[in-house]
């Protein structure tokens, strides 16, 4: 089932798993995830593989963006804030969970429409710039509207619900069957005409237009889904605790989740899962440093990229080439 | 009727730079047609404008293609329409595999074709079946001229524009790769060849333009220009003007300048 290889007509690009054995292992992985997070780990736990399946879909919406489509932004974690402002205000008015989450995404995705304009323009640093300006703008915005955001203070969130009140344990195995579901849809994204596109505005846009590639469509729909996807994160991120704030989607967050994709691994949705399993929980499992903590995170960091400059991805091509050219 | 004709073409780069001054052109099915042309005579400029990826121009004159005008379409609308072309420099997807470079050139052609389009081009180019799953990148210079040729293909087009096919290959590959542009005008597609390597260009077309500082200084079949002294002397360095008192004279003045 070796892919590309085998592809025999246009159809099989078409179908939904390119190679059922990783498919299998994956499913097993899912699994032991499941058994784990439903009965065997303690509480802690559970809060932080929650957040690490939150964050690979967040990271997987950026990594869309800067890896596949080859456009960088500064201002995600803007989109994190919009999907969790958006959701939390429809939920306290009593929208049900999964329609304010939806709605959540849909209106990160359209502000992130208006954020790809300029990239039609501006590139490299220039867009970061303006990225940059976006995520200050949403930052004091949320900051100052009191009547809608509740200023400095936040808002309230309401515990979850779905008929029932959701315990943290099923609320984790939500997000995880959300994440799960993100990463089988961008994946299959990647490997069809859309996510070739997006690769070939990155590697050379103006072989791309000759190819009939419409420029304004594409980008600015890269921009969108990867809001979208980055907001669908934002908006479950709210009930991990019982109130947000602005300060909880900063300049800093943003930079986090570029860290995760580079440390993971640019232009792969394995390197953004692993990206961020590995921040999220070196952020949660390394209190015994103390105040030396973010010493020691980033001195892991470093060594990552020493190391791995493909990221993490390029430690797993490696094993799995050692294997597939076994015993040479 | 020609397939493609450019009308006394006007372009501008930022509003001042004229780098086309009236240029005129006719193509017909299965023709093979050769700009030739010293540096930045606006060769590359005629090209980038008959497909569209200059904004806002040409700021003058039209283009036809098959007798409606397309010189305010979009670039993705004109390949829609018949019109693809291989960038100088060929330009592949460098992280796309081969086969993934050709789905991005059937890009406008209906997705049901897609086979019957990749089957064309690997009749013309079996190296590239050969490394369907190699990353582009990773191929020779020479195979990914072939790619970029066959990625052009992947739409159907009616006219194929070509900006220095030649550039950087050894001349056993560029042979190759002129060989299979005739068969792709035996089969009715015109090209519109650009090329500094006059001689092989003038040999294959069957008409030429020979364009100066953004003019058509001459225009004949390739017969006339072959036999043109001027064309001769400075492009293809074949004749010298006699010498005079027993020393050469480099330089002489252009008829046409």
């Amino acid at each position: 089932m070796r892919r590309p290889d085998l592809v025999r007509d246009y159809a099989e690009d078409l179908s939904l798993f390119e190679d059922r054995r990783w498919m299998a292992l994956a499913a097993f992985g899912l699994v032991g995830l499941v058994v784990f997070v439903a009965a065997l780990a303690p509480d802690y736990a559970v809060y932080v593989t929650t957040r690490v399946a939150l964050y690979v879909i967040a990271a997987i919406g950026l990594n869309l963006l800067m890896g596949y489509a080859g456009q960088i932004s500064l201002g995600h974690a803007a989109f994190l804030a919009i999907g969790a402002y958006t959701h939390t205000i429809l939920y306290t008015k009593g929208a049900p969970l999964l329609v304010g989450v939806l709605v959540g995404a849909i209106v990160a995705g359209a502000f992130g429409f208006l954020v790809g304009i300029p990239s039609l323009r501006l590139e490299g640093p220039y867009l970061a710039i303006s990225t940059l300006g976006f995520q200050v703008a949403v930052d004091q915005l949320l900051g100052r509207w009191e009547a809608l955001t509740g200023g400095r203070m936040g808002l309230p969130v309401p515990a979850p619900e779905i008929f029932v009140e959701l315990s943290p344990r099923v609320y984790a195995l939500l997000c995880i069957a959300i994440a799960a579901l993100v990463i089988v849809a961008t994946y299959n994204l990647t490997r069809s005409r859309i996510g070739r596109a997006f690769v070939a505005i990155r590697d050379n846009e103006t072989a791309a237009e000759a190819m009939g590639v419409d420029l304004v469509i594409y980008k600015t729909m890269a921009f969108a889904i990867s809001a979208a996807i980055t907001g669908l994160a934002g908006a479950l991120l709210v009930h991990l605790s019982d109130s947000i704030n602005p300060s909880n989607f900063t300049l800093l967050d943003s930079i986090e989740l570029l860290v995760m994709i580079m440390v993971g691994g640019l232009a792969s949705i394995l390197g953004s899962v692993l990206g961020a399993t590995l921040l999220v929980t070196l952020n949660h499992t390394l209190t015994a440093f103390r105040d030396y903590q973010a010493v020691a995170i980033g001195t892991i960091l470093i060594l990552v990229i020493l190391f791995e400059p493909m990221g993490l991805r390029g430690r797993w091509l490696r094993i799995k080439t050692y294997f597939k050219a076994w015993p040479f | 009727m020609s397939l493609l004709s450019a009308e006394r073409l006007e372009v501008f780069y930022n509003r001042y730079v004229q780098v086309l001054r009236g240029v005129s052109i006719q193509l017909e099915p299965g023709q093979i047609v050769a700009v030739l042309g010293p540096n930045g005579a606006g060769k590359t400029t005629l090209i980038r404008t008959l497909m569209g990826m200059i904004d806002d121009q040409p700021e003058r004159g039209e283009i036809l293609l098959e007798g409606a005008r397309i010189d305010r379409l979009d670039t993705s609308e004109r390949v829609g329409r018949g019109l693809a072309c291989v960038p100088e420099g060929r330009e592949v997807f460098a992280d796309l595999t081969v086969r993934e470079n050709l789905l991005m050139g059937g890009w406008t052609a209906p997705r049901r074709d897609t086979d019957a389009n990749l089957a064309r081009v690997f009749e013309h180019f079996p190296r590239l079946e050969e490394r369907i799953a190699q990353r582009a990148g990773t191929l020779s210079g020479g195979e990914q001229q072939m790619l970029a040729i066959g990625r052009a293909l992947m739409s159907a087009p009616k006219v194929l524009l070509l900006d220095e096919p030649s550039l950087g290959l050894a001349p056993i590959v560029a042979k190759e790769i002129f060989t299979i542009l005739a068969q792709l005008a035996e089969r009715g597609i015109a090209l519109l060849l650009v090329e500094q390597n006059a001689k092989r260009a003038l040999e294959l077309a069957s008409y030429g333009y020979i364009l100066e500082s953004g003019r058509v200084v001459l225009a004949a079949d390739t017969a006339t220009l072959l036999a043109d002294d001027d064309v001769q002397e400075f492009y293809l360095g074949a004749k010298q003007t006699e010498s005079k008192k027993g020393y050469q004279r480099y330089k002489r003045r252009r008829r046409w300048a």
